[in-house]
């Protein structure tokens, strides 16, 4: 790979990218599974404090509703 | 006490080398296999009620999820995996061995999808240019009703031709990579468009200089584009439908 193309080498990753991906992407299995926050707004409320633009799980539905079913109790 | 498992990523059965060994994200002892389906499912042991205490402030949240990142990154150069999304815990062993066995299919489908994959995101941002008209004060009234009336029509000139770029962007990218997911850029102020593009780990030197190719046009057009990558499949571990 040409050292030009170096803008797309993971050198630039930010905290803000990680924990979007960690935390909003990744597989889900559906079965016999929880997220291991009972509460799931606790794991919210923890990645807004370390970063204020995943504010966007409170202003989007559709990515809470994406969380919500996987929830077994 | 039966622990509980926190999941990690799945991988095919045998496709870690034999003696593998990595530890914990979670910081409490190694890694461990669940074997079922066909996959290795990669989890970290934890007391129950322990999982909940790792997400109870914002930095451990953090150093959780950038310690199962990292230990993704570092499975990138071992094998081909599933990354599963962090905070997922199962009771025991039978019910993760259960639930891989009914969403077997779906497994199946984004493993052969993810093959020799990763992901890469790539965002159109507005240049930042100095602004004059803003640093102007108006002199009169009427000055600043026409400064204020220009403005408006440049934002909406400016959202149709970031919808012609996301929409002929996202067309591009699809020549280019395996698969093509548009991004939400709702947290992102300058951004206009951006995507998460599964292509092969190793970009080859077509799609490279495709990429390339479109910076440049981008750049022409008053935009910057950035990508970044590879990533771990985070976006295509459901399959080109998550």
């Amino acid at each position: 790979m040409s050292q030009e193309y170096a803008p797309w080498e993971d050198d630039d990753e930010t905290l803000v990218d990680v924990l979007d991906r960690v935390l909003d992407v990744g597989l889900v299995v559906v079965g016999d599974l929880r997220l291991s926050v009972a509460d799931i707004d606790l794991v919210y409320v923890g990645v807004k404090l370390v970063a204020a633009s995943i504010d966007k799980i409170e202003r989007s539905p559709e990515i809470k509703q994406s969380f919500l079913p996987q929830v077994v109790a | 006490m039966t622990l509980h498992l926190l999941v990690h990523a799945f991988v095919r059965s045998g496709d870690l080398p034999p003696n593998w060994k990595a530890p914990s994200p979670l910081g409490d002892g190694d890694l461990s296999l669940v074997a079922g389906g066909g996959f290795d499912v990669l989890v970290s042991s934890v007391e129950p009620g322990a999982s909940d205490s790792l997400f109870d402030d914002a930095e451990r949240t953090q150093a959780a999820a950038l310690a199962h990142h990292d230990l993704l990154c570092s499975l990138m150069e071992e094998c081909d995996f599933l990354p599963v999304r962090l905070g997922i815990v199962y009771s025991s062993a039978e019910t993760l061995e259960r639930a891989v066995a009914e969403q077997k299919p779906l497994l199946d489908g984004a493993m052969a999808l993810c093959s020799a994959a990763g992901e890469y995101t790539v965002k159109v941002s507005r240049r930042r240019a100095a602004n004059a008209e803003k640093a102007a004060r108006p002199v009169s009234g009427r000055d600043y009703l026409k400064a204020r009336q220009r403005r408006a029509h440049q934002r909406r000139d400016d959202q149709v031709s970031s919808e012609q770029l996301g929409a002929a962007l996202g067309d591009r990218l699809a020549t280019l990579g395996r698969a093509v997911i548009a991004d939400s850029v709702q947290n992102s102020p300058d951004a206009v468009a951006a995507f998460t593009m599964l292509s092969d780990r190793q970009l080859s030197t077509a799609t490279l200089s495709g990429l390339e190719l479109i910076r440049k046009e981008i750049d022409q057009q008053g935009y910057e584009l950035q990508i970044r990558g590879p990533w771990p499949p985070y976006r295509f571990s459901q399959g080109e439908a998550a």
